[in-house]
C-alpha cells in the first residue's frame, strides 16, 4: 500500500453551499500529512467523508485502498479518530469512555492504554462531566493511541491541550510513525505542523491550494530579506520577484520570490554588502498568504 | 447485516447512560397509577358516587377528548377512566425522550461522529435507541398490569391496559426516530 488516502476532485454540497469543491488530498502511507485551512475551508467536511459519515457528491476517494463510504465498517477496524471538540456522557468515566470506544472499534491494547494514561496524566476514574475541555481531549487521544490501527485521523486533537501534554501528544505521533502508521493532521498550531509533518495540504474554499514537503512549499513563496551596505542600493526595484521594498539609507528590508533569490543577491554583492539576514517563510507566513486572497491568485 | 454491527454495544451504553432516568420513570408511572386506585377506591367508594360522577364526566365533551369514554363504575374501568391517557402521556414523554437522548443529542454534541467513526453500521445508533426504549415501555406495561392484578382486578383486562399504555410509548418513540430535529 502506497497511499493511505487518494482524494481528487472532491465535492460535497449542502444545498447551495459548496463545502469542498474538486479538493485533491493524497496521504502517502507511513507519513503524516499537515491538513491546513481557515476555519470554514472544508477541512471537517472532508475528513467527514473520510470517515464515511458522509457521501461525496463528486470525485473519487480512496482510504485504505476501500471506499470509504461503502466500506465504512471495515474500514473502521483500522482507522482513529479524534475530533478537535470531544464531548463524553457526563455520567460514564473517562475510563469507561475509553474502553467503549476500544471495544467499538473490536479492542485496544490494556497495555498501551495504561501507558498512555499515565503519560497524559489522566485519572480515568473521574466522571466526565468533572472533566476539563483538555482532559475530555485526552480522552480521545488516549483511546485512538491505544487502538492498533493503520490511520489515525486527527482533527486539531490537541485544542485545550497545556504545552507539557502538547509534547507528549507530538511523542505520540512520532511513535506510532515509527510503527509505519499514517497520521492525517488537522491543525492551527503552526509550530505543532511543523515539527510532526511530512508533507502538507493547504486547503481553501474546499478547494486544495498548495500541497508538497514544507521544503518545496517555502520555494513556491518569499523570503524576507535585511541587508546594509556600505553604498545606498540602488535600482532593487527594477529586478524581478522583488517585493514590499523599504529603504531607510544603506539599510534596506524587502521580500524576494525564493526563485528569484539569486539575481537579487548578485545584485546587492556590488554595493558592498555589510551584513545581510534573511529568513524563510514560517509556515504562518505560507498560510497567512492564502489567507484573504482567492485561491487562484493566491501565489 | 453490516448496517447493524455495534448495536448491542451501543445498546449497552444507552442503558448503562439511563440505568438511573428510565427506572425513576417506569417506577413514577408505575407509582400514579397505584395512587389513582387508591384514591378512586377512598374518593367514590359506593357506586352511587360512581355514578354521579361519570354522569357529570359524559356531559363534557371536553372532559371525555381528553379521557376517552367510561365504560363503567367497576376499580377497573374507574381507574382506566381517571388514569389512562395521563399514563400514556407519561410513556410518551418517557420514550420521546429516551429516543433523543441516544440519537439527536449525541449528534448535537459532536459524540456520533466519534461513534460512527468506530466499527458500527450506519443503522446502529437508532436501533439501539429503539431497542432500549422500547425495552422500558415493555417493563412499564408489565409493571402497571401487576399492580392492577394486584388490585384485584383481572390479568387479561391489566395486561390490556398495561400494553395500551406502552403502545402509546412505542408511538412516541416511533414519531421521535423519525421527525427531523
Amino acid at each position: 500500500m502506497e497511499t493511505a488516502i487518494e482524494a481528487s476532485g472532491l465535492v460535497k454540497s449542502f444545498g447551495r453551499t459548496r463545502a469542498l469543491d474538486g479538493l485533491d488530498l493524497t496521504v502517502r502511507a507511513g507519513e503524516v500529512h499537515g491538513f491546513l485551512g481557515p476555519n470554514g475551508a472544508g477541512k471537517s467536511t472532508t475528513i467527514r467523508v473520510l470517515l464515511g459519515l458522509l457521501r461525496a457528491s463528486a470525485g473519487t476517494v480512496r482510504l485504505l485502498e476501500g471506499d470509504p463510504w461503502r466500506d465504512a465498517v471495515a474500514l473502521h477496524r483500522r482507522l482513529a479518530y479524534v475530533p478537535g471538540d470531544v464531548n463524553l456522557w457526563p455520567n460514564l468515566t473517562g475510563g469507561e469512555a475509553i474502553d467503549l470506544f476500544g471495544s467499538l472499534r473490536g479492542g485496544l491494547d490494556k497495555r498501551r492504554r495504561s501507558a498512555l494514561l499515565e503519560r497524559f496524566r489522566l485519572d480515568p476514574t473521574k466522571k466526565a462531566r468533572t472533566y476539563s475541555k483538555g482532559n475530555r481531549q485526552k480522552v480521545a487521544v488516549v483511546a485512538a493511541f491505544a487502538s492498533d490501527v493503520d490511520l489515525y485521523i486527527l482533527d486539531e486533537p490537541t485544542s485545550g491541550l497545556d504545552p507539557l501534554m502538547e509534547a507528549v501528544f507530538q511523542d505520540c505521533v512520532r511513535e506510532v510513525t515509527k510503527e509505519g502508521r499514517t497520521v492525517l493532521l488537522s491543525s492551527h498550531i503552526f509550530s505543532e505542523v511543523e515539527a510532526l509533518c511530512d508533507r502538507v495540504s493547504i486547503i481553501r474554499e474546499g478547494r486544495t491550494v498548495e500541497s508538497g514537503t514544507l521544503a518545496e512549499l517555502r520555494h513556491l513563496t518569499r523570503t524576507a530579506v535585511t541587508v546594509e551596505t556600505v553604498e545606498p542600493v540602488t535600482g532593487l526595484a527594477d529586478l524581478p520577484g522583488v517585493h514590499d521594498l523599504d529603504q531607510q539609507g544603506t539599510r534596506v528590508t524587502f521580500d524576494v520570490d525564493t526563485a528569484d533569490l539569486d539575481g537579487v543577491l548578485r545584485h546587492l554583492t556590488r554595493f558592498r554588502v555589510r551584513s545581510l539576514a534573511s529568513a524563510p517563510p514560517s509556515l504562518e507566513e505560507l498560510f497567512m498568504r492564502h489567507y484573504g486572497d482567492r485561491p487562484e491568485d493566491a501565489r | 447485516m453490516n448496517a447493524f454491527t455495534g448495536t448491542a454495544r451501543l445498546t449497552r451504553l444507552a442503558l448503562r447512560r439511563d440505568r438511573v432516568q428510565l427506572p425513576i420513570w417506569i417506577l413514577g408511572t408505575t407509582v400514579m397509577l397505584s395512587v389513582t386506585i387508591s384514591s378512586v377506591k377512598s374518593q367514590f367508594p359506593t357506586e352511587a358516587e360512581r355514578v354521579r360522577i361519570l354522569g357529570a364526566a359524559v356531559d363534557s365533551p371536553a372532559l371525555l377528548m381528553l379521557r376517552t369514554a367510561p365504560t363503567g363504575v367497576g376499580l377497573g374501568a374507574m381507574t382506566t377512566f381517571q388514569a389512562i391517557t395521563f399514563l400514556a402521556v407519561l410513556a410518551g414523554f418517557m420514550s420521546t425522550l429516551a429516543v433523543v437522548r441516544h440519537t439527536r443529542q449525541n449528534e448535537e454534541t459532536g459524540r456520533a461522529e466519534m461513534i460512527g467513526a468506530t466499527v458500527v453500521g450506519r443503522h446502529a445508533a437508532l436501533t439501539a435507541a429503539m431497542v432500549v426504549t422500547a425495552v422500558a415501555n415493555v417493563v412499564l406495561a408489565v409493571l402497571l398490569a401487576l399492580v392492577l392484578i394486584g388490585a384485584g382486578e383481572p390479568a387479561a383486562g391489566s395486561f390490556a391496559f398495561g400494553a395500551s399504555v406502552g403502545a402509546a410509548g412505542l408511538a412516541f418513540a416511533a414519531v421521535a426516530a423519525v421527525a427531523p430535529s
